[in-house]
């Protein structure tokens, strides 16, 4: 009822498409794109709607579960509540982009060894937000996996589990850092 | 020995044991595909205009500007709809009786509650179609509302259906045993009035759907995140006045539900009567704020409960007066949430002489649908609390109280005093288990000592609690006797192709429940094989899935249910390959085995064949079968719980198929000036029998923990008393973050069912009562103060409210 309402009043059809459409150029997932939309439309809408890029998901439309949570230049961002056409130029990674070549990020691996997925609906915002931290911190404490995903929602797993997953992550990637080989 | 009575449990690779998640390797990459990740070809959107008002007269709607606005492709209003379909089935009218009210997915003449669904648009975008509901003019004539269960009963009360000249929609009394002896018996009789307030377990993705009517084929194709999609699929078919056989309910990945998305069917018929007036496909995802307000909450209850007591702590019998607050209707299953204490009638305890004078009542607040515990954790709540409130006035410690009501474990199975067979258990052992785990109890009393000389609030809780699964749908003759149902079901179709290959087909939907991964188990060790080898098709086709009269994913009920479905579909392929080798290998079929993919004697591994032989013969060549034998390798089962029986006429039947306990041990911190508390110690020991997987079944024990903890200190959905809901986003509507979980210590017992293949049990919903564990430790820790815990919403604010009653003082404004 009141999804959209704060940037409607201007749908697609009453705005004259061509001379509205914001054309920008960024980077997502690695791979630099040209794209054109209209400047009201927000991150969250382009990926899922033109690229095609499910796995962030919608679960609250208005910044307060996390489900849409992607890295803009490394750092934890809203998708809900980020407009595309601020984005010039920027690097954007989603979960599609987290692993390349089939292959699984060690946050993936370390979520699913320890159990941390229920219904997944969550799970791509909470290992984004788990990625943001273990790229700044390699070795967080307990306590600061928990700030770092308080942005994050989830109602299935009581968040144990996912804790446990990120301290496993951060062990993993320690563990394959040159330094230690 | 026939093969049939293999138990798996003796050679067992995969149950048991803690195998990955099937389901993970596309969740975590993000390509897990929930309903709104669905785009279909000339797909509309719909967006709904919902009621600003709890109550009040619809004069006069206009869609004209809407009708007119560019990209609208149709619009609805409630009264278009009531005349296009027929009224929704409830448990009112399923022993062909008329309902005492019409119920249409969208208000007809009237609103009941805010939020709800007034007029609907279909567009080309969901942008469009919100844009056009800013034009909708509805004319309303607002009425007095009424929010509070108490205040609705009494004469006078604004009615929210004129016709029944009540808003108490139904009223049951069950008496078990002889509750007037025992009350007569009894040394002393304790009261109380208790609420279990309302909330709901929200899960992240909010309802949604897409319909997709084809008129060359007349074939309405609907899917959604529906748990129950198998059940409400005669209704929504009779609804919408087609045959069965053109709906077809289509489930994939669900984003969470516990029980709140069986509410999501009157929306479909929304989304699904449009699709058929267009020949389009209509999508229709709702929005958080639409979910908080208006999908539907969990049951809110007040009860007077009287519990007859000897001084020496036995307990004689329970009364209980009930009076649950429904919401603005009573939406399928309600009003079973009303009498679903029959699985846990007892609970864990031996009194038999039970008086339940229970109250179904509509209020202009949101419907109320199940939701994680439905109708078992309300009664939970209301005898967890007593047994501390009795051992208080008795002072009788609580531990000692259970210890000397629990039913004992040399008496299992137990029936119950209505019938309910409780298969198996060692309470006391749980109970005990969960106290060595918080470090032991003794130990917490002297630190509560030495803290009460310091003048801190320590305080130590326990529960012990039933968590019934499976229902068995005999509930519903509870509520009406002509309606006869004794489904406590599931049912499950496997396949071997030419390849070999296995793929499995349930009637079940998961929403994080893993039945992927637990099937793939349970066919591995039946066929031998690994998981890995193994596919279960995600979610629920009804056109293509087996499926039985109680199949879905909510009740606990798959531990009770599918592992028989998929444990009797695999048997009979068994038969069948063992049959096929006999006759090729020129072997006794009961020398043979089945490992590795293949079929060989015993002790002579060279001697034998591969399944996709196997396969291939009985597919391509049926004529070389031995004689009897069905050419194919494709076998189901619609399996029923083998102690599932009618309801007799003095209103006794097993209700539920297994009966997992569980008990919690905790030991909080209060702060006297906040109203907060610390948990310092935190212990759950659930006894489910047989675990098919320790990983998912500690992710139920943990995640089921989350919502009750979430619902005692945070979430509640307040209304104020025009009827508007004052939390409806998740900024006020508090759920529980990563920071707020504390450290649990979990632990197992297994006391195995005797009646279920595997020895399993139902489990998921065994967190319901911790409102009632945290009551009692809140309680206990202000023991000081005097102060006792009537409510299971112990908000920082509702604590410091009981601590100023105490203290004879008024709250602080």
């Amino acid at each position: 009822m009141a999804r959209r309402k704060r940037r409607a009043g201007h749908s697609d059809l009453v705005v004259d498409e061509k001379k509205a459409l914001h054309r920008i150029r960024l980077t997502i997932n690695g791979e630099e794109l040209e794209l054109a939309f209209s400047p009201r439309r927000t991150l969250l809408e382009v990926l899922r709607d033109d690229l095609d890029l499910i796995g962030a998901k919608e679960g609250c439309d208005g910044g307060e579960c996390g489900a849409c949570t992607v890295l803009i230049e490394d750092r934890p961002y809203l998708a809900c509540l980020t407009l595309a056409a601020t984005l010039r130029g920027k690097r954007i990674l989603t979960i599609e982009g987290l692993a390349g070549n089939g292959g699984l990020h060690p946050l993936q691996s370390a979520f699913l060894t320890k159990g941390a997925v229920q219904c997944g609906y969550c799970t791509p915002g909470l290992i984004l937000s788990a990625k943001a931290l273990l790229d700044r911190n390699v070795a967080p404490t307990e306590e600061e996996v928990k700030k770092a995903l308080v942005g994050n929602l989830c109602r299935c797993t009581g968040y144990q589990k996912i804790i446990d997953a990120v301290l496993e992550a951060a062990r993993l990637l320690q563990a394959e850092s040159p330094g230690n080989r | 020995m026939a093969i049939s009575e293999v138990d798996v449990r003796a050679h067992a690779k995969w149950i048991g044991t803690p195998v990955k998640r099937k389901e993970d390797p596309r969740l975590i990459t993000g390509q897990g595909c929930y309903v709104d990740d669905v785009k279909l070809p000339g797909m509309f959107h719909c967006a709904l205009l919902r009621s600003p008002h709890a109550h009040a007269r619809i004069k006069r709607v206009d869609l004209s500007k809407a009708k007119a606005y560019p990209g609208v492709a149709l619009t609805l209003t409630g009264e278009e709809l009531a005349q296009a379909t027929n009224s929704l089935p409830s448990v009112f009218s399923l022993g062909n009786k008329p309902a005492p009210f019409a119920d249409y997915p969208m208000a007809v003449g009237k609103v009941r509650y805010v939020g709800e669904p007034v007029a609907a648009v279909v567009a080309a975008d969901r942008y469009i179609a919100e844009d056009a509901l800013d034009l909708i003019e509805v004319e309303y004539d607002p009425l007095p509302a009424v929010t509070d269960v108490e205040e609705a009963i009494k004469p006078g009360a604004p009615l929210l259906f004129e016709e029944m000249g009540t808003n108490v929609t139904w009223h049951g009394t069950y008496s078990y045993g002889d509750p007037d002896k025992a009350f007569a018996e009894a040394d002393r009789i304790i009261k109380r009035r208790l609420y279990f307030h309302r909330y709901s377990s929200t899960p992240l993705e909010t309802f949604g759907g897409i319909a997709h009517f084809e008129r060359a084929t007349g074939m309405l194709t609907i899917r959604s995140n529906h748990q129950i999609p198998a059940m409400i699929h005669p209704f929504m078919a009779y609804c919408l006045r087609i045959p069965g056989n053109k709906l077809r309910m289509v489930i994939g990945d669900i984003g969470g539900g516990f029980g709140i998305k069986c509410a999501v069917y009157a929306n479909l018929m929304i989304i699904g009567h449009l699709s058929m007036r267009l020949g389009r496909p209509v999508k229709w995802i709702e929005d958080r704020r639409e979910h908080l307000l208006a999908s539907a909450h969990g049951t809110e209850r007040t009860g007077y409960v009287e519990v007859a007591v000897k001084n020496d702590g036995t307990i004689l019998g329970v009364k209980m007066k009930t009076y649950d607050n429904d919401g603005g209707y009573m939406r399928f299953p309600e009003p079973v949430g009303v009498i679903l204490w029959s699985h846990v009638v007892q609970s864990c305890y031996r009194f038999r002489n039970i008086l339940m004078d229970c109250h179904a009542v509509v209020t202009n607040k949101c419907p109320v649908t199940p939701n994680r515990g439905y109708g078992r954790m309300q009664h939970q709540f209301f005898l967890e609390r007593m047994m501390n409130i009795i051992g208080r006035e008795l002072k009788i410690d609580p531990v000692e109280i259970r210890l000397k009501n629990f039913i004992r474990p040399d008496e299992f199975p137990y029936e119950a005093t209505n019938g309910s067979l409780y298969d198996s258990g060692d309470y006391p052992a749980t109970l005990q288990k969960a106290l060595e785990l918080i470090g032991g109890y003794e130990h917490w009393r002297e630190e509560q000592k030495k803290s009460r000389a310091e003048g801190r609030y320590l305080g130590i809780g326990v529960v012990t609690i039933m968590d019934s699964g499976a229902s068995n749908l005999g509930e519903m003759s509870m509520i009406d006797p002509d309606i006869r149902s004794s489904t406590a079901g599931e049912a499950a179709a496997i396949r071997i192709d030419a390849t070999g290959s296995v793929t499995v087909a349930l009637g079940t939907v998961p929403q994080g429940q893993s039945h992927e991964t637990v099937s793939a188990q349970i066919v591995a060790d039946e066929l031998g094989l690994s998981p890995d080898e193994v596919t279960v098709l995600t979610g629920f086709d009804s056109a293509t899935h087996p499926y039985c009269g109680s199949s879905g994913t909510y009740a606990s009920r798959y531990a009770g249910t599918a592992t028989g479905a998929l444990k009797g579909a695999a048997q009979k392929l068994r038969d069948r390959i063992f049959k096929i080798a006999a006759h090729f290998l020129e072997a006794r079929f009961e020398d043979l085995e089945l490992s590795g993919g293949r079929v060989f004697v015993r002790g002579v591994p060279q001697k034998g064949m591969a399944l996709r032989d196997i396969a291939a013969i009985s597919l391509y060549n049926p004529a070389a079968l031995p004689a009897g034998v069905e050419p194919g390798l494709e076998a189901s089962c619609n399996y029923n719980y083998p102690k599932a029986n009618q309801m007799d006429e003095k209103f006794r039947a097993n209700y539920a198929s297994t009966y997992a306990n569980v008990a919690h041990a905790i030991v909080v911190e209060l702060d006297v000036e906040t109203g907060q508390f610390k948990i310092l110690k935190y212990s759950v020991v659930h006894d489910a029998g047989n675990l098919i997987n320790p990983k998912v079944a500690d992710g139920q024990i943990h995640g089921g923990f989350a919502h009750s903890l979430g619902a005692t200190l945070y979430e509640e959905f307040v209304y104020n008393e025009d009827g508007q809901l004052l939390t409806s986003t998740f900024m006020d509507y508090l759920c529980p973050k990563a920071t707020e979980i504390p450290q649990m210590e979990i632990g197992h017992l297994c006391s195995p069912s005797p009646f279920t293949p595997y020895g399993t049990k139902g489990m998921g919903e065994g967190s319901g009562p911790i409102p009632a564990l945290i009551g009692n430790a809140v309680e206990d820790a202000l023991t000081p103060l005097g102060v006792e815990v009537l409510g299971s919403n112990l908000s920082p604010q509702n604590i410091m409210a009981m601590i100023w009653k105490a203290k004879g003082r008024e709250p602080a404004k």
